[in-house]
């Protein structure tokens, strides 16, 4: 079974093309025209200059150099070049957003070693404090110190 | 001044019937792990390896390459069908399938080539 590495072989969406609908699969591609719906690749996606995606994006390494309206996520690369227009939620491990560049959304990272990106509204205060005597502001606290 | 000229017999080889790569417009390549489902649309080529479901409508060539799987109806310039096509095919001028080609489906062409050991289950339509 050979690895999709990034080069390996690529897919490519030109110009002049639409494709509507959803795209998925093992290939890495570079799409220069426009594609609406959904793109779920296990492999490199390239949004080049002249290239449309409304769409949510799920990737390996994303590059944007055109524009994306929809949700993206990178498992491991985002880059938003100068030429880039991002318009959503960007989710990678990594990312690099160029001078130049347009993003409109929320970024979240997945940290190192998880494959889910961390939870986006951290927990606040602890739920249940050790109800201990020097706390007395508890829920159920039986007795107040005074 | 005369110059000599080889004459090649005037025939034409069969690779003429491939899409020349046009200057104006480019070529889509949907390869062999890629899977489309929803329609193409748009003025380029478009060369499928892989699996598609939906429709295509192309003002370029379509080449369905050895290891594409195609359901759906489609129609563009020419259609060369080396892999497998579900569905109903328009071609605006030629239609040519393979030896490796398997079509189940109509289809309407003005000019068809089939080559021996292609697999065609349908209709065939020849417009004048």
């Amino acid at each position: 079974m050979e690895v999709a590495t990034s080069g390996a072989s690529m897919s490519l969406v030109s110009e002049n093309v639409r494709i509507e609908g959803e795209l998925g699969g093992e290939e890495n591609i570079l799409i220069n025209g426009r594609v609406l719906g959904s793109i779920k690749l296990n492999g490199d996606i390239v949004v080049g200059q002249s290239g449309v995606v409304e769409a949510d994006i799920e990737g390996n390494t994303i590059v944007i150099q055109g524009t994306v309206k929809g949700n993206v996520t990178a498992r491991n690369h985002l880059e938003i070049q100068a030429t880039g227009k991002m318009i959503g939620d960007i989710t990678a491990k990594s990312i690099d957003i160029k001078e130049g560049s347009t993003f409109e959304g929320r970024s979240r990272m997945i940290k190192p070693g998880r494959t889910e990106p961390s939870p986006a509204v951290p927990p606040t205060t602890p739920q249940t404090p050790a109800a201990t005597a020097e706390n007395p502001v508890t829920a159920g606290s039986k007795g107040r110190i005074i | 001044m005369a110059w000599f000229k080889k004459s090649n017999g005037g025939e034409e080889p069969i690779d003429s019937v491939l899409p020349q790569p046009s200057s104006k417009n480019g070529t889509t390549y949907l390869g062999k792990k890629l899977t489309v489902s929803g329609s193409i649309t748009g003025r380029d080529s478009v060369q499928v390896f892989g699996r598609h479901e939906g429709d295509i409508r192309l003002d370029g060539d379509l080449d369905i390459r050895e290891t594409a799987v195609v359901r759906g109806n489609l129609r563009a310039a020419v259609i060369l069908v080396g892999g497998t096509a579900e569905g109903d095919l328009a071609a605006v001028s030629k239609l040519k399938i393979d030896r490796t080609g398997v079509v189940k489906g109509n289809i309407t062409t003005p000019a068809l080539a089939l080559q021996e050991g292609a697999v065609f289950n349908g209709e065939i339509k020849m417009r004048s």
